[in-house]
């Protein structure tokens, strides 16, 4: 095993290069002219407020422009807007050695009790220099009674004290604290400005470096110069020469512009087995493939800019990979590219989730190399008119069809990526702005209306349980077809007797009930039946597989006796006239535009796979 | 890629991260926290543990022996306490970090990072950023994104990869295990994983089950509920093989020792039915990599012909979305659904995504 002594000196060296190269002047603080103009002129103007909030993500300069403001204030050549940086007071708050400047990390002492400690303390007058500046660092994490304490001391802060809180996450902290501070928002430093930086770190720090991997650098500090150094940090320790491009790949695992064009291009050609090779060559040099899914994102993104932006596209990327990049944006279209990015998007979200990045990225790669075919206008007319056969044969009954609606379906019918997205299931049909139509109730009775808007809410509402964390029962309740809701009593039926079981248990009942009473106002009554089984159901198409049970037949039958059933429960339950409006409520065919949102429902999925 | 020699010795993959670490080590360059990350049965805490153990002997063998077998008192594993690292714990270690280590040449401190809950986490930040005393701290995690983003960006992160499965292959075979290539890739990159196909009959038992419910899809009810039995039947017997090895190893189990093995059981379960859906959706992947062309790329080498059977017979179908859809439902596990429901939920959805794809 290798010797090693206890190098202080040397570990002080290494561990600190963000720390030491903390800005000791304004002029050093990077990427926040507005704050900084602001902050000058306020101790030039003898104008300095005695709260101020700094926000803004993490290694963005607040801790370090609240203590330049500290020494600026208590500088012996005072007070000014250029501390000189060597008298007592500014060393002392150089090395956090000052009794004038109080840096208090709410994280860790975020209770009453520490703040009362503070406001005990604060009325002292400053020890060494004029003011007392008391840093809180991480505000948003105080308790509610600590934010309430330190509030009173906002409000008649002693003549001696300024107060710099400091936060990533504003939201959490109390508008009756915001409102009393002045507020300061740090914003994330551009690449360049990240960029230049690190060279002025490393040209002073003797750290050879090519300006292509400072830039590399920077744009994976994303706007952190905390997360910049110290990646600056790990590779002057790592490289045995000059810092590359090439190290600083190998340091985050990154693969490289070659193979995400390589990738992309697969991907848009359908080469489903080379985007599969890539995957598979990449794991075997053991690259992180999580972080090749975000880079795979970042590059489609840079595409999507360079067909839109290109300017702040081409401030982000070095100049060798312009051309290659430039030419791929020319070749693919920007509907593509989203569509890429959404599902790579999604896929890693379930890579975060599940950890297997190796599987995730294969199936989703797999997935939008088999799935998308651009529905031609053709294709689309005969869907159609095989859908309008059927409402005329009365296999789809419906009532009085409305002209109002099918322009919209029908453009966005069109585009591809609406395809796309039904045929990946992740969108509801339109679902959210039908409710509020239905809502201005054009004499419809509520109990229609209702069932109306549960139907078209119902893959919403399946969603928002998902994001509950239920997806379990949402996957259960998925299956459900809304049939009624009369009186508060919501019936569903399910194409299998199991998911009535499963529906039955109240730890999939119970969560629903609660989710439909923040939609209803009420907590609706479920009841549950198993299918609808009717002869109708038995002359449609016959399974393709010989060991189906027949009971078992799927629901691309189903889908369509739930019509037929709907006439049926129409008798029963809406005895009078139903309005043209109120018809489609009972699950008959209301409007044009349910026939699309079924036509989508079942042709569109289908035309998916024969396209393929 | 195996370490030869050195403090990681005998550890599989990764060897740029170890070579990094070692060369730290060796100039004396070394952080006052790091962020081990990367997904399980790839040797985080393993490495953690001798890493931390070389940082608190400072050179002296014995002391570092000492470490290696969890005996130091300067080289601590923080266990959770429950689910979360509690704030307690983290004041704690606050505290002992500012102080003097008690006899080696730093404190060390493993920590799950992500079990850290929020208010937890904050607390560290400052110990984390300025550290007082001697102090290291490991952080372990599955993934960067499960930690604090001011945690991540204080540490010197080291990520730790899926081991490439030919690494792993050429590991078992060196072993003498049999189907090196197949066991390998059943493993997915996870090391401890492969190594349990290799070395448990009852992870083998698993496997099958899962492949005659993988291929229920399209019999009749009755038929597929047998196979989530099966499955779940398969996931105990998982179980308990574990429990019965922890009391083994014992002499005279007492009752403490008796609960810990039922929960180690228990755990060995979950997590048998949590595989099982894993391979339903690599058993899906593979058809859908068949169709795809790409037969190189199949994982179940050993099941390639009824493979191949479905992927003809079922052509059209989208069977990589029916993988994603079983992926999607194995997240309902963490919420305490039963193994059986869960199951068949996956295979009803499955046989929808299907059987959907011939409508006539």
């Amino acid at each position: 095993m290798c010797e090693f002594i206890y190098p202080d000196a040397h570990h002080m060296r290494h561990a600190t290069l963000y720390r030491r190269w903390r800005p000791r002047r304004f002029s050093e603080i990077s990427g926040q002219e507005p704050v900084v103009r602001t902050l000058r002129r306020a101790i030039e103007t003898d104008r300095v407020s005695h709260a101020y909030l700094f926000s803004g993500p993490r290694g963005t300069g607040k801790t370090s422009t609240a203590k330049v403001l500290a020494m600026g204030l208590n500088c012996v050549q005072g007070p000014t807007p250029e501390p000189d940086g060597t008298c007592d007071s500014c060393r002392a708050i150089i090395n956090n050695s000052s009794l004038d400047v109080v840096e208090m990390d709410a994280a860790s002492n975020r209770g009453i009790d520490e703040i009362r400690d503070l406001r005990d303390r604060v009325n002292l007058s400053p020890v060494q220099g004029r003011v007392k500046v008391y840093i809180i660092d991480e505000v948003h994490m105080l308790t509610a009674e600590a934010f309430n304490a330190l509030l009173k001391m906002l409000e008649e802060p002693p003549e001696h004290v300024v107060f710099v809180l400091a936060t990533t996450e504003r939201h959490k902290v109390l508008p009756t604290i915001v409102s009393r501070c002045q507020t300061f928002d740090f914003r994330r430093p551009g690449v360049p400005v990240v960029a230049q930086k690190l060279k002025e770190i490393s040209d002073a720090e003797g750290i050879e470096a090519e300006p292509e991997a400072l830039t590399l650098i920077a744009r994976e500090g994303k706007g952190s110069f905390r997360d910049a150094e110290g990646l600056l940090d790990q590779l002057s320790s790592f490289a045995e020469g000059p810092i590359t491009t090439a190290l600083v790949r190998e340091l985050l695992g990154s693969v490289g512009t070659e193979v995400l064009l390589e990738t992309t291009n697969a991907l848009f050609e359908r080469r489903a087995t080379d985007a599969l090779r890539i995957v598979d060559r990449l794991s075997n040099e053991g690259k992180d493939l999580g972080q090749f899914a975000g880079e795979l994102i970042a590059h489609l993104r840079t595409l999507v800019l360079l067909q839109n932006a290109p300017e702040v596209a081409l401030s982000e990327i070095g100049s060798e990979e312009r051309g290659p990049l430039e030419e791929q944006a020319k070749n693919i279209p920007t509907a593509e590219v989203v569509r890429l990015i959404e599902a790579l998007g999604e896929a890693r979200g379930r890579i975060r989730r599940r950890g297997d990045p190796k599987l995730e990225l294969e199936l989703v790669f797999l997935k939008l190399a088999r799935n998308y075919t651009e529905p031609s206008v053709e294709n689309l007319l005969s869907r159609l008119e095989k859908l309008e056969r059927a409402v005329e044969s009365g296999e789809i009954r419906a009532a009085a069809p409305s002209q109002e609606t099918p322009e919209a379906e029908a453009t966005d019918e069109e585009t591809p990526e609406a395809g796309e997205e039904v045929a990946a299931g992740s969108r509801e049909p339109e679902a959210d702005d039908e409710p509020e139509d239905d809502a201005s109730g054009e004499g419809e009775r509520d109990g229609a209306a209702d069932t109306r808007m549960l139907a078209a809410r119902w893959e919403h509402i399946m969603q928002e349980l998902k994001g509950r964390r239920k997806a379990l029962t949402a996957a259960v309740y998925h299956e459900a077809r809304v049939e009624g809701f009369v009186d508060g009593v919501l019936e569903l039926s399910f194409p299998e007797a199991f998911y009535v079981d499963q529906a039955r248990k109240p730890e999939h009942s119970e969560p629903l009930r609660e989710l439909l009473e923040e939609h209803l106002g009420t907590k609706p009554r479920l009841e549950f039946r198993f299918g609808k089984g009717t002869e109708e159901q038995e002359r449609k198409s016959p399974a393709p597989v010989e060991d189906i049970a027949p009971e078992e037949r799927k629901p691309e039958g189903a889908e369509f006796s739930r019509f037929e059933t709907k006439e049926e429960s129409e008798g029963e339950q809406e005895p009078e006239e139903p309005s043209p409006e109120s018809a489609g409520s009972n699950g008959i065919i209301g409007s044009q535009r349910e026939v699309f949102e079924i036509f989508r429902e079942k042709f569109g999925t289908q035309e998916q796979h024969r396209g393929s | 890629m195996k370490a030869e020699a050195g403090i990681f010795e005998g550890i599989i993959g990764n060897a740029e991260a170890l070579r990094r670490l070692e060369r730290s080590l060796a100039v004396g360059e070394v952080s006052h926290a790091y962020l081990f990350y990367g997904p399980p049965g790839v040797g985080k805490r393993t490495v953690a543990r001798r890493f931390g153990a070389a940082l608190v002997s400072g050179g002296d063998e014995r002391a570092e022996d000492r470490a290696r077998r969890g005996l130091h008192p300067d080289l601590q594993e923080v266990e959770p306490e429950g689910v979360f690292t509690t704030i307690g714990q983290v004041r704690e270690i606050v505290r002992q970090a500012a102080s003097r280590p008690f006899e080696g040449a730093r404190r060390v401190f493993i920590l799950q990072a992500d079990t850290l809950n929020v208010q937890a986490a904050n607390a560290l930040l400052k110990t984390l950023e300025e550290p007082e005393g001697r102090a290291v701290f490991l952080l372990l995690a599955a993934s960067r994104e499960g930690v604090l983003p001011t945690i991540v960006s204080r540490a010197q992160t080291v990520r730790f990869n899926p081991v490439p499965v030919a690494e792993v292959a050429k590991f078992l075979r060196e072993q003498g295990d049999e189907n090196p290539e197949l066991v390998a890739a059943l493993g997915r990159g996870n090391v401890g994983l492969s190594l349990r196909y290799a070395r448990e009959t009852e992870m083998w038992e698993l496997r099958k089950a899962v492949f005659t419910a993988a291929f229920s899809f399209a019999k009749d009810f009755g038929e597929r509920r047998r196979a989530v039995e099966k499955i779940v039947d398969r996931a105990e017997a998982v179980g308990e093989a574990r429990e019965t090895a922890f009391l083994e190893d014992i002499d005279e189990p007492d009752r403490r020792a008796k609960e810990s093995a039922k929960r180690l059981g228990k755990a060995a379960r979950d997590g048998a039915v949590r595989e099982a859906l894993g391979l339903i959706s690599l058993v899906y992947r593979d058809v859908a990599v068949v169709n795809a062309g790409a037969e190189k790329l199949v994982a179940n080498l050993d099941r390639l012909e009824e493979i191949q059977d479905y992927a003809e017979r079922f052509a059209g179908a989208n069977w990589a979305e029916a993988a994603l859809e079983v992926g999607e439902i194995q997240d309902t596990l963490a919420y305490n659904a039963s193994p059986e429901a869960v199951l068949e939920v996956a295979l009803s959805r499955v046989r929808q995504k299907i059987l959907g794809a011939y409508p006539d």
